[in-house]
């Protein structure tokens, strides 16, 4: 009925970016237990806990309904070509790990900017990206269609050089 | 049309129990009444997770070892009526790997010892069970009942323990032993119900509560009244009543273990998740 927004608080990656040749790479590797909806605990008596059982949806979001951690404990994408307009990243072609199923996805970069960091001056890039995947194409069949199959991803990065 | 099959209480019970009921008409003269179970479960995972194993997922190898052990109870049935100490060794080795094949990609994200401890503690539950559907397997009713109880019960866990997907399968199995138990309760008769009828139900309501522990947020001390299911069952009176008293005894009894584990997992749901 509403859309749920949900982030992941943990992950780690690598991204290197050659704006004269036109060519990067990125790989990022998500904890998926770090999945937060903002509904982490029903607190005994509460409404929450009334309305929609002692299990709170972060909870639910961990269990083999959807990203099943005990089983697969990382998502990753790894870049397989970066396309580019002009000096910037346009959009990175890739492919997603997801519960043991590897697809591709393509991110659109909507945002991308290199310069020095505005307060300790150090040089950096920042850009956003936007993808979207249907999670049944990785086994993820759970709700759907009550809940939606589509799933959009909104992905920031910022890196400094090594 | 389409929204009503995506109803998870059709996909979980009301289309497993019919389509169990029908299989239970047809086979109930037979000793391969058990099969409707079957049907029953296998409705349910058509309709909320269909037969793709692209990524061999731990519920998916729930899927398999069930039907697995269908099969395995179907030909035990056909090679004897008693099951000898061949027979059960035979059965212990298959329930024993099949639990530690479901396990095995959860297990090896562990610690050596914690796994060890943990699967070793997987296979002593899941073959508990089968110690105790053994007690009640010559009495038809007290082995529908006891499956009926512990699929319920098993579904109802998974559902305290965060996972729905779960909780529709052993909801499945529990459409499918009540659809077993009807007939019998309508015709008035007692099925010709062979040992194997709670073999497969059995190993799956098993694995429906480990998977719930293992992949959910079940604490794993809620799964321990369950093996009391079926020695409760047994325990109720009345083996000489008509059928439909006799089953509704069996239930009631076999009901006491289950919630007591529904309590233990409705009042730490809370604390676990802290």
């Amino acid at each position: 009925m509403s859309t749920i927004y949900g982030r992941f608080d943990r992950m780690s990656g690598k991204v290197t970016l050659d704006s004269t040749a036109k060519t990067g790479t990125l790989e990022v590797k998500i904890e998926a237990a770090s999945v937060t909806t903002g509904d982490a605990k029903h607190e005994p008596g509460s409404f929450a806990a009334r309305a929609h059982g002692p299990r709170a949806r972060d909870e639910h979001l961990r269990t083999a309904d959807f990203f099943n951690i005990a089983e697969f404990p990382e998502l990753v994408y790894k870049s397989t070509k970066f396309n580019f307009n002009g000096e910037a990243v346009d959009s990175i072609e890739g492919n997603l790990t997801l519960l043991g199923v590897t697809k591709p996805v393509k991110l659109t970069v909507t945002s991308f900017k290199c310069g020095p960091h505005p307060f300790n001056k150090k040089p950096m890039c920042g850009a956003d990206a936007q993808g979207s995947i249907k999670r049944t194409d990785f086994g993820m069949k759970f709700g759907v269609p009550a809940i939606s199959d589509e799933v959009k991803l909104m992905i920031g990065i910022e890196a400094y050089p090594e | 049309m389409e929204e009503l099959l995506n109803h998870p209480a059709v996909q979980a019970a009301v289309l497993p129990f019919a389509a169990a009921l029908l299989v239970a008409g047809f086979l109930r003269h037979t000793r391969q009444l058990g099969l409707s179970v079957a049907a029953g479960f296998l409705c349910a995972v058509a309709l909320t997770m269909g037969f793709g194993f692209e990524s061999l997922t731990s519920v998916k190898k729930l899927v398999l070892v069930g039907i697995g052990a269908a099969a395995m109870g179907l030909v035990l049935e056909v090679a004897t009526s008693q099951p000898g100490p061949a027979h059960r060794l035979l059965i212990v080795a298959a329930v024993s790997l099949g639990v530690l094949w479901v396990l095995q990609r959860i297990l090896m994200q562990r610690e050596a010892m914690t796994a060890t401890v943990a699967g070793a503690a997987a296979v002593v539950y899941c073959l508990a069970l089968l110690v105790g559907g053994e007690r009640v397997s010559q009495d038809p009713i007290s082995a529908a009942a006891t499956v009926l109880v512990l699929g319920l019960v098993s579904g109802a866990l998974a559902l305290l323990g965060a996972s729905a997907q779960l909780a529709q399968l052993g909801i499945a199995l529990g459409a499918g032993a009540g659809a077993a138990l009807l007939v019998q309760m309508l015709t008035g008769k007692r099925a010709p119900v062979g040992w194997t009828l709670g073999f497969a139900a059995l190993v799956l309501a098993g694995l429906v509560g480990l998977l719930a522990v293992f992949t959910g947020s079940l604490p794993w001390y809620c799964l321990l009244p369950l093996p009391f299911v079926a020695w409760c069952a047994k325990l109720a009176p009345g083996l000489a009543r008509p059928v439909w008293q006799r089953a509704v005894l069996t239930v009631s009894f076999g009901l006491v273990p289950a919630v007591i584990a529904v309590a233990l997992a409705w009042f730490t749901a809370g604390e676990a998740a802290a």
